[in-house]
């Protein structure tokens, strides 16, 4: 003890061991994250490992609880007109900036606009064009005050949306929504997040950014709910590798990881078992197909591929980090909505490969006359895996799939291009809704990289965009999706599960669909 | 030498001008570009995107656009890192690179000289024998083998080190607060200078023993010098002139080129911040870096002519 | 990764010795000395019997590359199942893949040698033998391409050519040639100026005999000794790239491939690592034990 004593005096009189022996002073959480954040400017940022970050550092008009539930942040209240196209928010009194100004209905207007002018090259702007102009305003084609927007008085600022939109308070709710203080970024433009100039509203400020290694926030004392934050310092520490995530988090250099080698799942379960948190997420990994291009414009081929894919043994042997086979496009983890699935998925293994093979000869191919295509995929260990093994599946039936391995923004713009066959695929939902799914594959949207198109799939979903009557809503999805899926337009290959390491001392961490955990809602109670 | 010195430096401009040339078009030329991540984005906000960075234009226009503020010592700012300007990357990378690169090759040189040394004056004795498996070792074994094996060792089970962080962790630190600031560096260094070790052991293990062969030592010798004084006196200044050559071009390469340390580690470095640049199609990023590296390239070589003349008077720079 | 364009710098200085290589008449000699060399020698076997497995290897399993075994993944290595390497993280048998991976490791490193090899002489024995202000302009060029960030570069090539990884190492070897022409050229050099080339000269004999009778012969040592250098570093550099995603890419897999999945299994199934590593590391060894080797027996001075 009297050494410890001794050592922590020592450690004081440093200055360079500080860091090291502060832990033990003031509640610190090292939480690691997936990448250095590519800006700490809401608007400008594109979401990913920055979010959580951002979250931390700003609190919108809508946030997310402990539990992953979106609920009032900023607003204290809200309500919404009869007929779903007016919005009023009453902020909570007293709020202020982390520099002490107020802050006000205002700033909300300012920063809704903000993401709208496209200067700002808001990545998500669409998002927000449910709000009344907001689109126009973003192809300059009308002023941004003409935007459905207002501050009806200092704590009251109210949305006008030109049609109902189910997920408006789901994207209040996201980070490309939150504030940014208007007099900061005006004077400092490009810098105002420096570490010097940045001014917030969050539970937490910004106290230092080393780039790829640490970003230091510090406790927001301006927040308004203060009071009850308990860790004081939060340091993200992007790490890249994920063999080295998994051993600073075993060497508790960091206190959570959200991601580990998944080779490492057998080594986690047996070692870290109670520090292992799986739990279902909003994301898909699928295969898409090129639909336009014969011979995928066959049906029959598409079903094949499809069907033949053994799923279940895929998830149990090789994939077994606690994804689950996906035989419907919408998530389990998507809440109020009960997803349809292909007919395929209850079927024997042996039965669907027998079918499988009928319809490639169906279709016209044969031991002499084989199916060959391009699967592409990406330089990844998980991609490389499932890659191999579907192209061994495929060989069962006599098809020959050759294996292109490009790099990820290659893929990605091959895939956008319409310049593939077969390729992986992977989509995470910025909300927490089936729409945020379906509505990838609606004709002529961005992300319909498979470019189906069916008529009947868009008009349901045109009528689950525009309605404010949830039970009628749902049902067209599901009827979207039963077509979706008997069309096997894409090969859904497993839902993602959300794989972290959470320390035992880790207080009020939840698993949550969401994948958020707000650094203000937790305790990390280190032994010393 | 003065003239040469300045002539080599001119020379130096146009070599680096066409090498940022002809970075630029092969960067270019990659498939993909900065705006294909993950989430497909709506067409009329990546031709806003694509206008603010000027990667509507045509390349040639694009190219004069960057060599003109470049000139004037603006890299712009990181298209994938909007709150960084290249500067500010490369101020971050720059130091920790050096700090990583100079200690590897510093510790390189005395551990891998003095072990050449060795070797050399005990030629085929078991020492020699020793010090040249060792030697082989550092060339076989590469440093991302080597560096999980240190971080298993003396991060996750001794805890001794920190793993991935500059940050002070670890119980050495905790023990040695003073050692703070270097613990981060230790296990990269090591990783580092190995294979540099390595190289110059077996560098300057033949040049000694060349240098021991010639003439003039055998004159020294036969003058009644003690084996000591000639190989202090004569013999080392000879058998330094091909490691200084090496150095020269290792200093530039170990400084901006442990990418694969810098990975496995997680540092900040110059070869960090390069690949992700090439990865994320960052084009300003991986092209000021390019002109940092050739840059120092250029001028080490030009260091290593002007030592060499110093070192062996029989060379002289402005021939 | 700085291993690369600093070693090829240093070995040029190693190369100092055997650029003494006099004539012809020293080949049998040098020969002599060679297989006396236990060291080398013990790298041409090693090297023999790793090029002789990259062949029959995959042959002599009953698994092949693509044969994936969910029943036994990470499995160790075992008699019994004729998985004698275990297998990986998909339960592809590791036997299969070293073996194959050592064929496109050795190929890579033999492909770009060669490719480096054909342009550097070319261009150093040009220089060397038109000499002037040819010579100098040549040699100047070659400068200016010593500031190229060669890794940097390379990094560059891949992430254009991608999907081709032979034609990134050709494109490795277009940058590499450097040292070769360098040694190259200063050999010409200072063969040109011996009597007996000026005396075939004054004796009328045609340009094309000279440089077949005098200069290549006398060129060759030197060439012999740095390729067997740069074969090791071409594997090295695959291996980097491999480690850093840049490399090779399935269904073919590479010992820089196994190296670098292994290493993230290091405790759960060491030998993923261990049996890559334990052959790249002897193929390094042998390669620069034979040039050791070559470099004393080509210089007469060494006994």
């Amino acid at each position: 003890m009297i050494a410890r004593r001794t050592l922590l005096l020592a450690g004081t009189s440093c200055a360079l061991s500080f860091a090291a022996h502060a832990a033990q002073a003031k509640m610190v959480f090292n939480r690691g994250t997936a990448s250095d954040p590519d800006s700490l400017d809401p608007h400008v940022s594109g979401g990913n490992s920055a979010a959580a970050l951002i979250y931390d550092l700003y609190l919108g008009l809508m946030t997310v609880d402990g539990k992953g539930e979106i609920v009032p942040g900023a607003a204290e209240s809200h309500t919404v007109s009869t007929d779903g196209l007016t919005y009023t928010f009453k902020l909570r009194p007293n709020l202020t900036w982390s520099d002490g100004s107020p802050l006000t209905a205002e700033d909300f207007v300012y920063s809704a606009r903000r993401v709208q002018d496209p200067e700002t090259l808001a990545r998500y702007a669409q998002w927000f064009w449910s709000i009344k102009n907001a689109e126009a305003v973003h192809s300059k084609t009308a002023a941004a005050e003409t935007m459905g927007v207002k501050a009806v008085d200092a704590r009251t600022v109210q949305f006008t949306l030109s049609s109902p939109s189910p997920v408006f308070l789901e994207t209040l709710a996201s980070f490309q929504a939150l504030p940014v203080p208007r007099k900061v970024v005006e004077k400092f433009g490009r810098a105002w997040t420096d570490p010097a100039n940045i001014v917030t509203n969050g539970a937490y400020t910004l106290k230092e950014r080393v780039p790829q290694t640490r970003i230091t926030l510090v406790k927001n004392p301006k927040f308004y709910d203060a009071a009850n934050v308990k860790i004081e310092e939060v340091n993200y520490f992007p790490t890249e590798n994920l063999g080295t995530v998994l051993n600073r988090f075993r060497a508790k250099e960091l206190d959570i990881a959200l991601n580990f080698p998944p080779d490492q799942i057998d080594f986690i379960r047996q070692n870290l078992a109670k520090e292992l948190h799986i739990a279902p997420s909003l994301g898909i990994y699928y295969f898409v197909i090129n639909n336009t291009k014969p011979p995928f414009t066959d049906i029959r081929v598409r079903k094949a591929l499809s069907m033949v894919i053994d799923r279940d043994g895929m998830v149990q042997k090789l994939f077994n980090t606690g994804v689950t086979p996906a035989y419907s496009f919408v998530p389990p983890a998507v809440p109020g909505y009960t997803a349809s699935k292909a007919s395929i998925a209850g079927q024997p293994q042996a039965a669907r490969v027998a079918e499988a093979k009928k319809l490639l000869a169906e279709a016209g191919f044969s031991p002499a006359n084989p199916l060959k295509f391009k699967l592409t995929f990406n330089t990844l260990e998980e991609d490389r895996k499932m890659a191999v093994a579907l192209a061994a599946m495929w060989r069962a039936l006599g098809v020959e799939a050759e294996l292109v391995n490009v790099e990820f923004r290659d893929l990605q713009r091959q895939v956008r291009t319409g310049n593939y066959d077969v390729a992986r695929y992977a989509y995470f939902a910025p909300f927490a809704d089936a729409g945020a799914f379906l509505n990838l594959l609606r004709t002529g949207d961005i992300s319909n990289v498979s470019k189906f198109a069916n008529a009947e799939f868009d008009k349901l979903m045109n009528e689950a965009n525009t309605t404010a009557d949830q039970p009628k809503r749902v049902a067209a999805m599901q009827a979207a999706e039963k077509i979706l899926m008997e069309s096997y337009a894409v090969i859904p290959i497993y839902h993602y599960a959300g794989r972290r390491l959470v320390h035992q001392y880790v207080k009020g961490w939840t698993d949550n669909v969401r994948n958020v955990n707000l650094s203000r809602y937790i305790a990390v109670e280190r032994p010393l | 030498m003065t003239s040469y010195a300045l002539r080599r430096l001119l020379i130096a401009i146009p070599t680096v001008f066409l090498i940022v040339g002809l970075s630029f078009v092969l960067m270019h030329t990659a498939p993909g570009g900065p705006f294909d991540a993950d989430a497909a984005l709506e067409p009329a906000v990546v031709a806003n995107l694509r206008a603010a960075y000027d990667l509507d234009k045509p390349l040639l226009e694009q190219f004069v656009i960057y060599a003109g503020r470049a000139m004037r010592g603006e890299f712009g700012p990181s298209i994938v890192y909007p709150d960084r300007t290249v500067t500010q990357i490369i101020a971050t990378g720059l130091p920790v690179s050096l700090r990583l690169g100079l200690t590897a090759l510093t510790l390189a040189t005395l551990i891998g000289g003095t072990l050449g040394i060795v070797g050399a004056l005990k030629r085929n004795s078991a020492a020699d024998y020793a010090v040249m498996t060792v030697a082989m070792t550092g060339i076989a074994v590469p440093s991302f083998v080597l560096a999980p094996l240190l971080t298993l060792l003396f991060g996750v089970t001794l805890r001794l080190l920190p793993i991935a962080t500059l940050e002070p962790s670890g119980s050495l630190a905790r023990t040695y607060p003073w050692l703070g600031p270097y613990v981060p560096y230790i296990m990269p260094v090591i990783a580092l200078m190995l294979p540099q070790v390595a190289v110059i052991a077996r560098l300057s293990r033949a040049a000694m023993i060349e240098v021991l062969n010639q003439a003039y030592i055998r004159t020294a010798r036969a003058k009644g010098l003690t084996e000591n004084r000639v190989v202090t006196r004569h013999a080392l200044r000879a058998a330094l002139l091909p490691v200084v050559s090496y150095l020269g071009p290792a200093v530039a390469s170990v400084v901006t080129g442990a990418v694969v340390v810098e990975q496995i580690f997680q540092l900040p470095g110059m070869g960090r911040f390069f690949i992700q640049g090439a990865l994320n199609r960052d084009y300003p990023v991986v092209l000021g870096i390019v002109i940092v590296f050739a840059g120092a390239v250029v001028l080490m070589n030009l260091v290593v002519d002007l030592l060499y003349g110093v070192l062996d008077p029989k060379v002289r720079v402005d021939q | 990764m700085t291993l690369f364009a600093a070693q090829t710098a240093a070995q040029e200085k190693l190369m100092g010795a055997a650029a003494r290589v006099q004539g012809r008449s020293l080949w049998a000699d040098a020969r002599r000395r060679f297989v006396k060399n236990r060291a080398a020698m013990t790298g041409v076997c090693i090297l023999g019997l790793i090029s002789f497995m990259a062949v029959i290897g995959p042959l002599l399993s009953p698994y092949t590359l693509e044969d994936l075994a969910w029943e036994s993944i990470s499995q160790a290595p075992s008699w019994a199942d004729k998985h004698w390497f275990g297998t990986d993280d998909t339960g592809r048998d590791l036997w299969v893949s070293v073996w194959s991976g050592a064929r496109v490791s050795l190929t890579i490193g033999l492909l770009t040698t060669l490719v480096s090899l054909s342009i550097g002489v070319t261009y150093g024995a040009t220089a060397g033998f038109i000499g002037g202000r040819t010579d100098m302009a040549m040699m100047r060029f070659v400068d200016v391409l010593y500031a190229l960030p060669l890794l940097f570069f390379i990094i560059i090539l891949v992430t254009v050519f991608g999907r081709n990884i032979y034609l990134v190492f050709l494109a490795i070897g277009c940058v590499e040639w450097l040292t070769m022409a360098r040694i190259v050229r200063g050999q010409t050099l200072a063969v040109k100026k011996k009597e007996y080339v000026e005396a075939a000269h004054a004796a009328g004999v045609a340009t094309p005999a000279i440089l077949r009778r005098h200069i290549i012969p006398n060129v060759i040592g030197p060439v012999i000794v740095y390729v067997t250098l740069l074969v090791p570093i071409n594997i090295l550099v695959e291996s980097y790239l491999s480690f850093l995603g840049l490399g090779v890419q399935e269904p073919l897999t590479s010992w820089g491939v196994l190296i670098s999945r292994g290493a993230n299994t290091l405790e759960t199934a060491p030998w993923m690592l261990i049996i890559p590593a334990i052959l790249l590391a002897l193929t390094m060894f042998s390669f620069n034990f034979i040039g050791d080797g070559l470099r004393d027996a080509l210089d007469p001075k060494e006994r």
